[in-house]
């Protein structure tokens, strides 16, 4: 049984590291955007270890929102997912294979945004820091796996990646993740509290102390129930799908 | 005496209320027994094998597999273990290899065929190292139809095996699907190639608008088509109501 | 397998990284051989008031042990001191730390900083080092805490859960929860109710007295941020215990100053902040074009930094003979930079807010006094900021006599910090 698991998130990390075209953007896009907006150019002027938190939380979001959408939408319409429902193999191997592969991505989106925060950003954390905010990061993606899952069984394979892309950077942003909340619009902070991005990323800044300090449990509690919503939309479109 | 590896009663299935793709099917498959589904597109052949499998949630009175009675949509993991299915997959960006793709389905059985092995019966071992999407249609549906056995299975179901094959991967899978009857393999095929029923299959079941209109054996089948002394082609559409529509035409 | 090696070198990669990825310097065990103990000298020594006539400072267990006119006979090791100045470590009387600030601090030669308004909870896990004089490197901390200020008033924009202050009635719960999570004493928040300017909203005049009666009560000092001349005279007249920003609207009256004076209040200019509001020049002149400085991005792009507010240069001659006025009238100047806000870093400012106090006409010994003597004594900071037997050996080596010149401050030659000279 064990066999399984490992040989789908193997032939399912196979076949992302044969596909270039998706895992450089998803890599690069990270590492660019915070090297030029977190470190040259820091209009934000935050502390460089929330600037860099917040990139980190950016960053790790990206793999699994894509690779869930577009790879799930894609074997759906191509007939894999069909083929693969009608086979021995649990589904939850599927997940975890596709989760395991997003994760791969954001251990390394990761620890490039640490090495330039480390070097050109002076970013200092203790050891249990970077070891606590790499598990957060880590650990915190299966909100945002789920709802790319979602998009990918509703949407087209070619829908998939415009529908992530109008969701992921909004998202991003209205968190404060580009920009701190304490220089945008009042309102902005009340669009954040209803966002997985801003309940993450709240998370990941409790690690470094830089939370705005509401209760851990709200921010756990907002994650597992959308998260436990959106593993019941999935499950209710399973079913349904031919 | 055969035994039966499948067996539904009163099989419905709708996608949306009050549009029925199945109505009422019953449906039987023993062991050693190669059974063809014909039907115009779109009268829910597909649908049958979702619906027998437990990925749509078809209701039935009653739902046989392998001598267990089965509810809801729910199938054990060690009768999936000795089912096979081959679909029709598109997957212009599937980029694994043919060798990595048995491997990996193989892995899903208990006991399944070596990958060597599977290569040779189906003449892919020149491709063993192709990714999918480069593979010719031919070329995958023999991929396809290796996934479907790679696990040694006693119940097949095959989706349209032979659509895109040139003559000579037609004859390749026709020898293969005899191969499974001979090693007691049921088989429930579906097609659209009247010559591929003649040539396989021990019985025909006719599905016309999600109910099936004609079940018979083939020996029957071949028998009314020479009692009526007309093609096999004539007796089908006759069978499923087009050769009203096809003597209009031809007036 | 091939992406058995791609995944084990990832794994492999995870780990160096997270190995070699920069931690807080905090490493006692790595310094603490250093902390048995040295002589250094010959130096000259400025004890943070005046010139004292000895040479050799002998170093024990992170305290100066004692002070010598002639190389002691002892088994300790003697440093050379090449006659350079020796001075205590500075103090910096308003800043706002967290993350690696006390490092930063520490750095330039800041070895305490007095935190305005800080996560309690930052101040709490480095109360615990103040009290050893274990080897360490970070500066030391005292601090407030949170600030109290009314709802969705100054201090609760920055994404701190602050608890505010509803009523009167309130006062006495505010000081207790505050004690309660480590303040060193309160710092609090208040604009009278006439202010013409755009500020947030502020507790009442009743209320700023009732919290300096229970202040009072529960013997701890208050301390108050004001922005305007009004508002500076109400908190004096309430009877808070310093002021920790001075004003430009107008140039101090006579009655403010007496009312300082009587009270015994003093005063944190902060000039710094100000300068950067309103004229720009001194980070320019100091640390931008001196390309001898390795100022790292983040804190260049601090100092040229500032508040978006567009007001005349003047305002900032009023601030100045503010000063200069409170000074002559007796009132203790403390030297604190308010870092890191804008044009401010940690530990660059100190000395920028001295050069700009000595501008404004602060002599530069009382300059230097306000950055080492009175911090320490107005905030009973124990045994620091004095070169003197028993203190604690936090001390700079400088290359000039800092009476003469406040810029050497800029790049002390070596920082000791509990008897272990500073390296990053």
């Amino acid at each position: 049984m064990l066999t399984i698991y490992q040989n789908e998130a193997k032939y399912d990390l196979l076949s992302l590291l044969r596909t270039p075209g998706f895992y450089l953007p998803a890599l690069l896009f990270p590492a660019v955007f915070y090297y030029f907006f977190g470190v040259l150019f820091p209009y934000s002027g935050g502390d460089p270890a929330r600037v860099m938190v917040a990139y980190c939380c950016f960053g790790v979001i990206g793999p699994a929102l894509f690779n869930f959408a577009i790879a799930v939408a894609g074997d759906r319409q191509q007939g894999w997912l069909a083929l693969k429902r009608l086979s021995p193999m649990p589904m939850s191997a599927y997940m975890m294979a596709k989760w395991s592969s997003s994760l791969f991505f954001a251990v390394i989106i990761l620890l490039t945004l640490y090495v330039i925060g480390g070097s050109f950003s002076e970013v200092t954390l203790t050891r249990g820091q970077w070891l606590a905010l790499t598990a957060v990061l880590l650990l915190g993606t299966l909100p945002f796996a789920l709802l790319g899952l979602v998009i990918g069984l509703f949407c087209s394979d070619k829908a998939a990646p415009a529908v992530v892309n109008l969701i992921y950077l909004p998202m991003a942003f209205l968190a404060g993740l580009w920009v701190p909340l304490s220089v945008l619009p009042d309102y902005v902070q009340s669009i954040a509290y209803g966002l997985p991005t801003y309940h993450f990323s709240q998370l990941a800044m409790k690690v470094i102390g830089q939370d705005q300090g509401l209760s851990m449990g709200v921010h756990c509690a907002y994650l597992v129930v959308l998260s436990a919503g959106l593993a019941w939309v999935a499950h209710y479109r399973f079913r349904r799908m031919a | 005496m055969q035994d039966t590896l499948i067996e539904a009663i009163a099989l419905r299935h709708a996608y949306q209320a009050g549009k029925p793709v199945l109505n009422d099917v019953n449906l039987a498959i023993k062991a050693g027994e190669v059974v063809a589904v014909l039907g115009p597109n779109g009268t829910g052949k597909t649908t049958l094998i979702h619906a027998l499998l437990g990925s749509v949630a078809a209701q039935f009175e009653q739902l046989t597999l392998f001598g267990e009675r089965q509810h809801g949509q729910h199938r054990k993991r060690a009768l999936q273990r000795q089912i096979g299915v081959m679909m029709q997959v598109a997957g212009l960006t599937a980029n694994l290899t043919v060798t990595e793709q048995l491997t990996l389905f193989a892995s899903y059985y208990g006991t399944p065929i070596p990958v060597p092995e599977l290569l040779q019966r189906f003449a892919l071992t020149e491709l063993a190292t192709t990714q999918f999407g480069n593979l010719s249609g031919g070329q995958r549906q023999r991929l396809l139809f290796a996934i479907a056995v790679c696990g040694a299975p006693k119940l097949v179901f095959l989706d349209e095996p032979s659509l895109g094959m040139d003559i000579t991967a037609r004859h390749l899978m026709w020898q293969q699907v005899k191969w499974l009857r001979q090693q007691g393999c049921g088989v429930l095929l579906t097609t659209h190639y009247l010559e591929e029923v003649v040539a396989l299959a021990d019985r025909v079941v006719v599905l016309g608008h999600g109910s099936v209109t004609t079940e018979l054996s083939m020996d029957v089948f071949k028998a009314q088509a020479a009692h009526a002394d007309i093609s096999i082609e004539q007796h089908y559409l006759t069978l499923i109501g087009a050769q009203q529509h096809v003597d209009d035409l031809s007036e | 397998m091939r992406l058995g090696t791609i995944v084990g070198a990832l794994v492999a990669l995870v780990v160096i990284v997270l190995v070699v990825l920069p931690t807080p310097a905090v490493q006692q065990d790595n310094v603490a051989t250093a902390s048995a103990g040295f002589v250094l000298g010959p130096v000259q020594v400025f004890d943070g008031q005046s010139k004292l006539d000895v040479s050799y400072i002998e170093v024990r267990d992170g305290r100066i042990a004692k002070l010598h006119q002639q190389a002691p006979n002892t088994d300790l090791p003697l440093i050379d001191g090449q006659q350079q100045w020796l001075m205590p470590g500075l103090i910096d009387a308003h800043v706002h730390a967290w993350g690696n600030a006390l490092e930063a601090q520490l750095a330039r030669g800041v070895t305490t900083v007095v935190d305005m308004f800080g996560d309690p909870s930052y101040l709490q896990v480095y109360q615990q080092s103040r009290t050893r004089a274990q080897p360490q490197w970070h500066a030391d901390i005292w601090g407030a805490g949170y600030l109290v200020t009314a709802p969705g008033g100054h201090g609760t924009q920055y994404g701190l859960s602050v608890p505010v202050m509803h009523s009167v009635d309130d006062a006495d719960a505010m000081i207790q929860q505050r004690l309660a999570q480590g303040a060193d004493f309160i710092k609090v928040v208040y604009t009278h109710a006439d202010a013409v300017y755009d500020h947030h909203p502020s507790i009442s005049l009743a209320q700023l007295q009732a919290l300096v009666t229970a202040a009072k009560r529960h013997k701890v000092m208050i301390v108050a941020h004001i922005a305007d001349h009004q508002s500076a005279l109400e908190a004096v007249q309430a009877g808070v215990d310093g002021l920790v920003h001075s004003f430009f609207d107008q140039v101090v009256s006579d009655r403010l100053l007496q009312e300082l004076v009587a009270n015994e209040v003093f005063v944190i200019p902060t000039l710094v902040v100000y300068e950067g509001m309103l004229r720009q020049q001194v980070n320019a002149q100091y640390l931008l074009q001196n390309e001898t400085l390795e100022l790292s991005a983040h804190v260049r792009q601090q100092l040229q930094s500032s508040f978006p507010v567009n007001l005349p240069e003047s305002y900032y001659g009023l601030a100045q003979q503010t000063v200069k006025r409170m000074y002559d009238a007796g009132v203790p100047i403390l030297v604190g930079s308010d870092a890191p806000n804008p044009n401010t870093a940690h530990g660059w400012s100190m000395a920028m807010e001295m050069l700009l106090l000595a501008e404004a006409g602060v002599p530069i010994e009382a300059v230097l006094e306000g950055a080492t003597v009175l911090p320490a004594k107005h905030f009973a900071l124990g045994q620091r900021g004095r070169i003197a037997e028993g203190y604690r050996a936090d001390f700079l080596l400088l290359n000039d006599d800092p009476r003469s010149d406040l810029t050497t401050l800029i790049q002390p030659q070596a920082i000791y910090k509990n008897g272990v000279r500073y390296q990053p």
